[in-house]
């Protein structure tokens, strides 16, 4: 049985989730509560103690940003819900915590819930908290990885490249660590799109930073730092040179 | 390319009236003649046009005192030839908004009582106006209306007129083709007709059109042509002309020395006729060419007497041109030339200052953004070469910022160009609602410009051929900025175009869940809204780029065609089938090219069907190109039905302008066509293979 709070300012927000939540078998959710603003909130979890607490974004004339920060170690999951708020969802990409988009739609809940469950002793959560909160401020530095443990932050300038394997994506990190993350390099490419990596090619994503060379041809190589080599596909070059060009 | 305005102007003045300067009678007529009658208002409507290029005020006090004698006498004829005159005079100031108001007043009247030369005048003469504005697409209309006109009355002076001037129009659009086409048609005709003044002008403006587009072998050829008829009839002023063009083409051609001795003829002529603009402007094209050849002391001498020459006649921002050119020769120049010329080389800083300062001073009045940036570019330099980067980085926010006005200017060139090419009037429309912050800009920009050609025109007449080889530096710089500026344009008009596709979409679609939730229970409409709100997601994300992955087109497509076939349920089917060689993630595509076309085979096709129907989407490749068929089996084109015109929704036009602009953009040749299939319609869309990586 997992505890759950839901914090909303909009009533038929919190009347949508509640009936969602009440045709949901499994995971067992007992709703402890609700409230609608960042004060109430912060008492209700104070009070409860739940496990999962469904946050919203926008609340009245705070966020859901201002309730994480008063709770510095934080113990519970936090499931973000928000309608459109492009900024938002990316700094929780960023950090790998889960989100719902307004109107909820029940498989996604579903979905969602049983992540939670899976991630129930989650230890991590309060550094996802405190790197989210500070990625809100300044662009973030570390990228939110799931992994088998549990979520494991990286420093984005520690990645050389991506490199897909089907629905997998190596990281190929510097002091030659590597490790496989199930994420799409698509979603990597989305991820890390504000940084100085590029798509060279269909399944590599260099960080250019670690450019060592490029070799001409037809589309060319780069070599890396750390010494491994990078094909570039023939269509990607001239973009590529213009981006080595403008650094 | 402002030489151009010498010819049209020119010619638009010969063909209209006589050269002949009876101003001193004219004058005195006025004087005597005072009866209240049409006479006294040809007088005056005459004094006034003979006026127009000398004296602004005076040329309008008469235009308006015939005005009011005309409208008490009620001759219609002599009030329209006053307005002519009115218009005439404000076209000369600069004011060509107000002028076509006044010649479109002249062009009513001259209707209303069936003078039809005159009328074909008056649109001829607003095409000008229009051109002035740099309105070309309606300058070209103008001219087009204006040119029929003429062939229907057999009018071969206004039909050259009009040619020539359809030439200069398409020449400012960079449309050569259309311009030598249109300029071989006049001079074809001045051929037949033996009207070597018009063959000549003709000849120079192919000369200069050929200039243009780099065949400088063939320039020279054309304008030597026209320098012989010139030649033949004596006619000073263009003999100077031509040799100043001639040299230009020598210039482009980097043979510095050439250019300079036919600089020289031009010099040679021109002071014969005392013409001091034409000295000066001559002058300061020598020193340029001087300073090819690293003839420095010279070339400043030249510069010095433009200088002085300008200053003289008082215009003002050739002497700030004189000026600042003078500036970076003095930077330029070796120390043993600085001695020469008596400059000791620790104040040729502080001398190069002084000169671009005062030029800068100038240039603010004149508004010539253009200079004022080069200015303040040079000053940027200066000051960071001294290390005072304070005032460095003044100049260069300057610079920056003047530099911005220019290029906000050629762009709404460059967006005028790209209306003529693709006439449609419609897409027109809509790209002013969505980019009315930027047509505010503009008509600010448009304003700035109004003054600078007002200024402008009287010294362009002599002294265009100057203005390119001024032009011609700065020209270089910009024509990649050009090439930039111009993808970067298409690129904001194609979003522009995408971003005008979700508002249709979210309409139709609010459509679609209230007619969804009429027919059914809340849970299954709440269902449906949820998928609807993830579909508007996908959309939106979908229009921020420019294309997308087939993938996703496809995956979206999906979705809407699932939530369709819900709605009208058990109506609407769908498949949707790829080759399988295809590698839908790495093929792209224009966003949103799909959904308007599935619409329509819904909307139109499937859904008047009592039984229902399939719309199937299918994709191959073919060589370089990608097809999508979108069929349905639905109610189709029918003979009493004309169904392609009126089934095309807005959101079809739309895609057929993005299509338009895509061929543009990757000077392709994607298309959309329709077949019609029994039963059914068949939409094709053929687009060139694009691959992401």
């Amino acid at each position: 049985m997992i505890k759950a709070v839901i914090i909303d300012d909009e009533q038929h927000c919190i009347d949508r989730l509640c009936s969602l939540l009440s045709a949901i078998k499994n995971p067992d959710i007992q709703l402890a509560g609700t409230a609608q603003t960042v004060d109430e909130g912060l008492a209700l979890i104070s009070k409860h103690q739940p496990q999962l607490v469904f946050l919203d974004v926008q609340i009245a004339d705070k966020t859901g940003f201002d309730l994480l920060k008063a709770i510095p170690d934080a113990q519970f999951q936090v499931i973000f819900t928000t309608a459109h708020d492009r900024y938002a969802l990316q700094a929780f990409r960023f950090c790998a915590l889960d989100y719902l988009l307004k109107p909820v739609d029940a498989d996604e809940l579903q979905n969602a819930l049983m992540k939670v469950t899976s991630m129930k002793n989650n230890n991590g959560i309060s550094e996802q908290i405190s790197e989210l909160l500070k990625g809100m401020s300044n662009k973030p530095r570390k990228i939110g990885v799931p992994t088998l443990n549990g979520i494991v932050f990286i420093p984005v300038s520690e990645i050389i490249r991506c490199h897909a394997d089907g629905n997998y994506t190596e990281l190929h990190l510097a002091g030659k660590k590597q490790m496989v993350v199930s994420k799409t390099l698509k979603e990597f490419e989305n991820l890390l799109a504000d940084y100085s990596f590029f798509r060279v090619h269909h399944s590599d994503l260099v960080n250019l930073d670690y450019v060592k060379s490029y070799n001409k041809g037809k589309g060319g190589y780069l070599i890396l730092d750390d010494s491994s080599s990078v094909e570039v596909s023939s269509r990607r070059k001239e973009e590529l040179l213009k981006k080595l060009g403008g650094m | 390319m402002r030489n151009l305005i010498l010819t049209l102007l020119s010619i638009a003045a010969s063909f209209a009236f006589g050269q002949t300067n009876r101003l001193d009678s004219l004058l005195v007529q006025a004087k005597q003649y005072r009866v209240e009658d049409t006479s006294r208002a040809s007088i005056l409507n005459e004094l006034s046009i003979q006026l127009s290029n000398s004296d602004f005020d005076k040329g309008m006090a008469y235009a308006d005192s015939s005005i009011a004698l005309c409208t008490r006498i009620k001759s219609d004829v002599k009030l329209a030839t006053a307005y002519y005159a009115k218009a005439r005079n404000l076209s000369s100031d600069g004011q060509d908004s107000l002028a076509i108001v006044n010649y479109q007043i002249a062009y009513d009247l001259n209707k209303k009582v069936g003078k039809e030369l005159a009328c074909g005048t008056m649109l001829y003469n607003m095409g000008i106006s229009f051109y002035n504005l740099s309105y070309y697409k309606k300058a070209t209309e103008m001219h087009t209306k204006a040119l029929a006109i003429f062939k229907k009355l057999k009018n071969e002076k206004g039909i050259s007129a009009a040619l020539n001037s359809l030439g200069i129009v398409a020449m400012e659009l960079s449309d050569y083709s259309h311009a030598i086409e249109y300029y071989l048609e006049s001079l074809d005709l001045a051929k037949r007709n033996n009207d070597s003044t018009v063959m000549a002008n003709t000849l120079m403006n192919i000369g200069i059109v050929y200039k243009n587009i780099g065949d400088l072998n063939k320039a020279i050829t054309y304008m030597n042509n026209a320098l012989r008829i010139y030649q033949q009839q004596s006619n000073n002023l263009y003999i100077a002309k031509a040799f100043n063009n001639i040299a230009n083409v020598y210039g482009e051609m980097k043979q510095p020395a050439k250019a300079l001795e036919y600089y020289d003829k031009a010099l040679e002529i021109n002071k014969q006729s005392d013409y001091e603009y034409g000295i000066a402007s001559n002058y300061i094209n020598m020193g340029i060419e001087l300073r090819q050849l690293n003839r420095f002391t010279q070339a400043y001498q030249s510069l010095q007497k433009a200088e002085a020459l300008f200053f003289k006649i008082d215009d003002k921002n050739n002497y700030a041109i004189a000026l600042k050119t003078k500036a970076s020769l003095l930077l330029a120049a070796p120390d043993s030339t600085l001695l020469q010329l008596g400059i000791a080389s620790p104040q040729k800083t502080a001398i190069v200052k002084s000169l671009l300062n005062q030029a800068k001073d100038i240039f603010i009045i004149t508004e010539d953004y253009a200079s004022l940036a080069d200015v303040n570019d040079d000053l940027c330099r200066l000051y960071e070469n001294s290390g005072d980067y304070k005032n460095a980085f003044t100049h260069y926010k300057q610079y920056v910022a003047c530099r911005d006005c220019v290029l906000i200017d050629e762009h709404k060139i460059e967006i005028e160009k790209r209306e003529m090419k693709y006439d449609f009037d419609l897409r027109e429309q809509e790209l002013k609602v969505a980019n009315i912050q930027k047509q505010a800009e503009l008509e600010y920009e448009q304003v700035n410009r109004q003054y600078t050609l007002a200024g402008g025109i009287a010294l362009l007449l002599i002294s265009g051929g100057f203005f390119i080889s001024y032009k011609r530096r700065k020209d270089a710089l910009h024509k990649r900025k050009e090439a930039e500026l111009n993808a970067s344009r298409v690129e904001s008009e194609l979003k522009a175009l995408r971003l005008q596709m979700n508002p249709h979409f979210m309409f139709n679609s609010l459509n679609s869940i209230t007619n969804f939730i009429d027919q059914h229970k809340t849970e299954t409409a709440s269902n449906y809204s949820v998928k609807f709100a993830k579909l508007m997601r996908m959309v939106l994300e979908n229009s921020e780029s420019p294309e997308v992955p087939l993938a996703d087109e496809l995956q979206s497509t999906e979705l809407y065609l699932s939530l369709e076939a819900l709605r009208l349920k058990p109506k609407l089917t769908y498949t949707i089938n790829m080759e399988s060689s295809l590698d839908a993630e790495n093929i792209m595509i224009p966003s949103m090219l799909l959904q308007p076309f599935v619409e329509n085979s819904i909307i139109h096709g499937i859904s008047p069907l009592s039984d229902g129907g399939t719309v199937s989407i299918s994709i191959r490749q073919q060589e370089q190109w990608l097809f999508i068929n979108i069929d349905d089996n639905g109610v189709g084109i029918s003979p009493e039905k004309p169904a392609m015109t009126e089934r095309k929704s807005m959101a079809i036009r739309i895609s057929n302008d993005r299509i338009a602009l895509f061929n543009e953009r990757h000077q392709t040749h994607a298309s959309i066509e329709y077949e019609q299939l029994n039963p059914g319609t068949r939409v094709v869309i053929k687009i060139p293979l694009t691959l992401q990586f």
